[in-house]
């Protein structure tokens, strides 16, 4: 049958495109809509690799003071000389059978050995012992157990067997004691020596009070004014929405979304259990109130896991501007609901020079029992070129650290008077002492005020003033107050 | 190749690959009735244990749904202050249910507070004071908690309480909800008290607390959906209906 | 006879003591850093200030004359023989500084790189508007050697006796040193 032969074949053509479609629409109405919608690359290709900071580079002497001898000091950056990689290697050397002991030893002990050519590694927040042996690979040495806390490091030339300790918590100090001198550290001191400009002094030798702590006599710097820019300036982009995403879940479509008045978009999971909040100027708060499951984490287990949820939830840089290196500023143990954690504050280095917000932190981490319970970041971002430019300018003289204190003495103390210091009866000299008896540190760095006339995303050069628990900024140059932050304030 | 054969093949397949799912397709659905039917009766059965009884029957088990998109309509004090005192009063001594609710309406129409959302709730007789109730439904769902409340005396708008949250939209993707059985047993679950629950009514609504959020005020929202349950004469609790 | 006394007076002021101070200090000018024995191969100046004040700040080497040439003194011998009975030349050492404060608390800090243990003095004269004098006050130090302490590393962790001990320990040595 020659003709119906030759329909047959497009007959059969047409039924197989027929049935194909109708399988197809069995099978979408088989497994319904999500199938389509939730088909995402990114679960094929898997998250692009995001870089996570090691717990090493995070955690790094908050200030690294040399006694050059006769009061005379300098302070190093982190990466001179590998300072404290050098000291980290001599605390992993020591062989506990070489160790003769380790002693408490008097305040005034440490003073005076510290009066020979020395060096102190200062951290601002103290580091457990048990922790921070256990991560270090440090071996366990007989005695060193009664040391609770490892705030500062020392060696000194006048005893160079040992290595000192200071337990900030406890307020004690100690030493390690062992059969050999530490050599290497004996070259570093003479290195640096031969290399450094000793204009560091006492606040104590300057002003005739008692604190050690060291500040410059002066200052040539061509840091100037830099413009910034929020990470998110405009919440309403997919970049925000990704983000938001990532506390979420896959998709935002079933979050409570509310905008604010002020511009402000909410996220909210559940009973409010976890909220995101990101402000009109690019603020993001996350607040996690479920009860976690997992057991209490030691501090770098809790820097762990906050290194690892930034990584995912923002990354550690800005898509744009340039590159900022995150460092421990301070830690602390906390408790919520009985349980135990650590708040872990953040800061970022532009190049030497460090970033400073007066209402908040580039980054604020809570980890309590592995979970990650609070999340701050305002991130803001410079360009390269802007932060480049100053580099062509002349040097300037900033202002007298000792003078900047000396002039705003009473703004310190109405300053200080508010986180509950007690300064009744004090007036003129009697004040002053009392408050640079306080000072912790002062370093030059940039700073964001909450408020700046007409100057709005602008860091201003300044001095950073720390009595402890609060942050004082100055104008670099003028001396001006520029505002301040409570470190631990809610 | 011989195609006509690999045709002829692949049409076979095709349509066994069909056959077999229409026959699948249509036996989980009758399977989904008696199991459904037999939950439900389990279900009544575990909460009357627990002293929960049901009035009527479990509504039926909604499809997947997705979140909806509101803005929060406020009122201006002054202008609705103004429209109350503009309002000219009846003569009569007696104003009628009907004639109520016809200044009612004829006064939230002047006022731009009327739409299709707008859906008359309950009316209260105190005396010569008449309380009229409108609720906010989008689609036929309603939006709680979101209302107009009207006082009414001698035929004119003595006050107005109004909570209104306006309908933008749906959100993207919808997710399956919990039933009803579900939303009963978390009720069961939440409940310390040892008396009795008479549940009165149980409902799909959409659904937000605004006491959750505190600070600026807000401009949208999202509400979810729940299942509005009523009980004891006239407690009510909402019960978010994602299932997690 | 009055007149003899004083002399006395004037004469025993400048044969005994280290420090000396002018005649006419101004009370809110003050001479904080260096104190009576510094270490090391710099020295600090720092002058506190408790009043707007205008301040001009010199620095000198007290030097001695050995033949024709004029060499540093030997803090050890200062130390223990004094320099009262040495004729003293004053070299400068930089160029006298004019500082200008301001407000009720200000700090004049320098310091000098360089320099080689022996006996110092520094004078800050308060001047007025026309450039006169007020008030002026001197301070000398010794500078020793760097890494001159007298207690090495372990002896400060061997010493775990009270002050008064030690203080009595330390009468005795330096009774036997001669």
């Amino acid at each position: 049958m020659g003709k119906p032969k030759q329909y047959i074949e497009p007959v059969k053509n047409l039924i197989l495109v027929v049935l194909f479609f109708t399988t197809m629409l069995l099978l979408y109405f088989f497994w319904g809509n999500p199938v389509l919608n939730s088909f995402k690359i990114s679960d094929l290709i898997g998250d692009e690799a995001v870089e996570v900071p090691s717990y090493q580079s995070v955690t790094q002497p908050g200030r690294i003071v040399v006694h050059l001898g006769g009061g005379s000091y300098t302070v190093l950056e982190e990466e001179d000389f590998n300072a404290w990689q050098k000291y980290i290697e001599l605390l992993q050397g020591l062989n506990p059978a070489e160790v003769l002991s380790v002693e408490e030893i008097t305040a005034e002990q440490f003073d005076k050995i510290m009066e020979f050519r020395s060096i102190v590694y200062r951290f601002y927040y103290d580091l457990p012992q048990e922790a921070f042996l256990k991560r270090y690979s440090i071996k366990d040495i007989h005695g060193i157990d009664q040391i609770g806390e490892f705030s500062n490091f020392g060696f000194s030339s006048g005893s160079p067997e040992s290595l000192f300790i200071y337990d900030g918590s406890k307020n004690k100090y100690y030493r390690i004691v062992s059969a050999k001198a530490h050599e290497e550290m004996d070259k570093l001191l003479s290195l640096v020596e031969s290399s450094s400009n000793a204009n560091y002094r006492r606040i104590g030798d300057l002003t005739g009070t008692a604190n050690r702590t060291v500040i410059p006599i002066f200052l040539s710097t061509n840091m100037s004014e830099l413009k910034c820019f929020p990470e998110f300036e405009d919440l309403n982009t997919i970049a925000v929405k990704e983000f938001a995403q990532t506390f979420f879940g896959e998709s935002l479509d079933f979050v409570r979304q509310i905008h604010g008045s002020k511009g402000t978009h909410i996220y909210m999971y559940g009973y409010g259990e976890k909220v995101l909040t990101i402000s009109a100027s690019g603020k993001v708060e996350y607040k996690n109130k479920e009860t976690s499951q997992s057991s209490q984490q030691s501090y770098f287990e809790a820097l762990d896991t906050a290194l690892q949820f930034v990584a995912a939830h923002g990354g550690w840089q800005t898509e744009e501007g340039m590159e900022m290196s995150p460092y421990v500023r301070f830690a602390k143990a906390v408790e919520n609901n009985k349980q135990k954690g650590y708040r872990i504050i953040f800061g970022m280095r532009l190049r030497p020079e460090s970033l400073y917000l007066e209402s908040s932190h580039s980054v604020m981490v809570e980890v309590i029992h592995g979970q990650v319970t609070q999340y701050l970041r305002d991130m803001v971002y410079v360009e390269e070129p802007e932060y480049l430019k100053q580099e062509g300018t002349a040097k300037r003289e900033a202002f007298s650290v000792i003078n900047m204190i000396a002039h705003n003495y009473t703004y310190i103390a109405s300053v200080l008077s508010e986180s509950g210091y007690d300064f009744s009866g004090l007036e003129g000299e009697a004040l002053f002492d009392a408050v640079s008896d306080l000072v912790v540190f002062v370093k030059a760095g940039y700073v964001k005020p909450e408020y700046a006339e007409n100057k709005e995303n602008v860091l201003f050069p300044a001095w950073i003033v720390n009595t402890g628990s609060t942050l004082i900024y100055f104008d670099l140059y003028s001396a001006e107050p520029l505002g301040h932050t409570d470190l631990w304030e809610e | 190749m011989d195609w006509t054969k690999a045709k002829t093949i692949l049409i076979v397949a095709l349509l066994i690959t069909n056959i077999f799912l229409l026959c699948l397709y249509f036996s989980m659905k009758t399977d989904n009735g008696p199991t459904e039917e037999r939950l439900q009766a389990e279900t009544i059965a575990l909460l009357e244990e627990k002293q929960i009884y049901i009035r009527g029957n479990l509504p039926d088990e909604h499809q997947k749904m997705p979140v909806l998109i509101v803005e929060y309509d406020r009122l201006d004090p002054e202008y609705i202050s103004q429209k109350i005192d503009e309002q000219k009063p009846s003569d009569e001594e007696y104003v009628s249910r009907e004639e109520v609710l016809k200044k009612t309406e004829e006064f939230l129409k002047d006022c731009g507070l009327w739409n299709k959302n707008v859906v008359l709730n309950k009316v209260e007789q105190n005396e010569d004071t008449f309380i009229v109730s409108y609720r906010n439904e989008y689609e036929g769902i309603p939006i709680e908690d979101s209302y107009i409340i009207c006082t009414v005396r001698k035929g004119a708008v003595k006050e107005i309480d109004r909570f209104w949250l306006k309908p933008v939209g749906y959100g993207k993707s919808k997710k399956a909800t919990l039933s009803a059985s579900a939303a009963l047993i978390d009720l069961m679950r939440s409940k310390n008290e040892r008396d009795a629950i008479l549940v009165e009514d149980i409902k799909m609504v959409y659904w937000l607390d605004p006491s959750d959020y505190e600070g600026e005020t807000a401009v949208s929202d999202t509400a979810l959906p729940a299942w509005r349950i009523t009980y004891n004469e006239g407690q009510i609790k909402h019960v978010p209906a994602y299932s997690d | 006879m009055r007149r003899i006394i004083s002399v006395l007076l004037i004469l025993s002021v400048f044969l005994c003591g280290t420090v000396f101070a002018a005649a006419t200090a101004d009370p809110a000018v003050t001479i904080v850093s260096p104190s009576q024995t510094v270490s090391g191969n710099n020295l600090l100046v720092s002058v506190k200030m408790t009043a707007p004040k205008t301040i001009k700040v010199y620095v000198y080497e007290e030097k001695e004359k050995v033949g024709d040439t004029l060499v540093s003194i030997d803090p050890a011998a200062v130390a223990e023989e004094g320099f009262s009975s040495k004729t003293l030349y004053s070299v400068s050492l930089i160029t006298p500084e004019t500082f200008e404060g301001t407000g009720d608390l200000q700090f004049y800090n320098k310091q000098i790189d360089d320099i080689t243990p022996g006996l110092y003095r520094i004078k800050v004269e308060v001047i007025d508007k026309d450039n006169a004098v007020t008030a002026s006050s001197t301070h000398r130090t010794v500078v020793m050697p760097k890494d001159s302490e007298t207690a090495t590393g372990n002896e400060i962790f061997q010493s775990q006796q009270t002050g008064a001990l030690q203080w009595v320990q330390n009468l005795i040595k330096s009774i036997f040193k001669n």
